[in-house]
């Protein structure tokens, strides 16, 4: 997915799994100075009963201990994200802020 | 019992009673029992379970003497206690960007359920060999009361028949029945119990 001079984007989480790791490329269009960090998302699914129509729904918690785990890349570049804070660890909702991303 | 025989996943026997008060009143009553599996695009459960209608229908089709021919209309008060099980769902999803998860294999009971409704009842019944009856019904059915599981929902109910947003719901039914005299007056009253389905 590619966001282009937003400060607000939304990603999903796998409801699969209890986790899901995403690569946050800073600009991505210019290899000279891209830069590569991963952030791994832990937590806990809950189904919830919407209808007939349309089945369940998936609610996440965001684990209280680790609810992220941020990774370099094999070749070390230094770190864009500086700081990652969790907003709302629940996430019932696509129209609240969950995580800030600082950098 | 006929969809017994040709829907896989449904079971059901009902038993249906009539008897007549006056001239065109009947007092009228069903028994029955469902195992129903119903298989939805996204979730696929089981309904078991046992109801009771009684009620009163009203023929107004003048039948000469010994014919038992009815178009009718009718009311009826329903109970039903069943259990519902969830079998298997799909997990609802707006974004596209991973595949769709695999279908969650539940199995989850929910037992001692309990609904209530009114029924209204249109129907036809004519004699088309002798002691056999062909009969046909459209049901409007209102919910009173409906115990829901948690997590879940009835969406279908023994007797009751497919659930609706809302307290509402239609029914079809055919039935084939056959008339077992008990005893013969020249006038009312007859008694008649038949088994449909």
């Amino acid at each position: 997915m590619a966001f282009t001079g937003t400060s607000k984007i939304q990603i999903p989480l796998r409801t699969s799994q209890d986790l899901t790791k995403y690569s946050f490329i800073i600009n991505s269009t210019d290899v000279a100075i891209d830069n590569e960090d991963f952030l791994q998302f832990n937590y806990a699914r809950q189904t919830i009963f919407v209808s007939r129509a349309c089945g369940f729904k998936t609610n996440f918690t965001l684990d209280s201990t680790t609810p992220y785990i941020k990774t370099e890349t094999s070749i070390p570049d230094g770190y864009w994200i500086q700081n990652v804070v969790i907003t709302t660890s629940n996430i019932t909702t696509e129209n609240e802020i969950h995580v800030k991303i600082y950098f | 019992m006929a969809k017994s025989f040709y829907d896989k996943n449904y079971k059901g026997i009902e038993f249906v009673g009539d008897y007549r008060v006056t001239r065109n009143y009947y007092l009228a009553g069903e028994l029955g029992n469902e195992n129903t599996t119903v298989e939805d695009d996204r979730l696929s459960f089981t309904t078991q379970g046992t109801y009771l209608k009684v009620g009163f229908d009203y023929n107004s089709y003048e039948n000469w003497l010994d014919m038992r021919n009815m178009i009718y209309l009718g009311m009826r008060y329903g109970a039903s206690t069943f259990s519902q099980t969830l079998n298997s769902y799909k997990l609802y999803n707006t974004s596209t960007y991973f595949p769709e998860a695999p279908t969650v294999i539940s199995g989850e009971k929910f037992n001692g359920l309990t609904s209530q409704w009114i029924e209204v009842v249109l129907g036809l019944k004519a004699e088309v060999l002798k002691n056999i009856y062909l009969g046909y019904s459209v049901r409007f059915n209102w919910l009173l009361t409906n115990t829901r599981p948690e997590n879940f929902d009835n969406l279908y109910i023994p007797g009751f028949n497919r659930t609706y947003n809302g307290d509402f719901g239609i029914g079809f039914n055919y039935s084939v029945s056959y008339f077992l005299p008990l005893y013969k007056t020249k006038s009312t009253p007859k008694a008649d119990p038949k088994k449909k389905k």
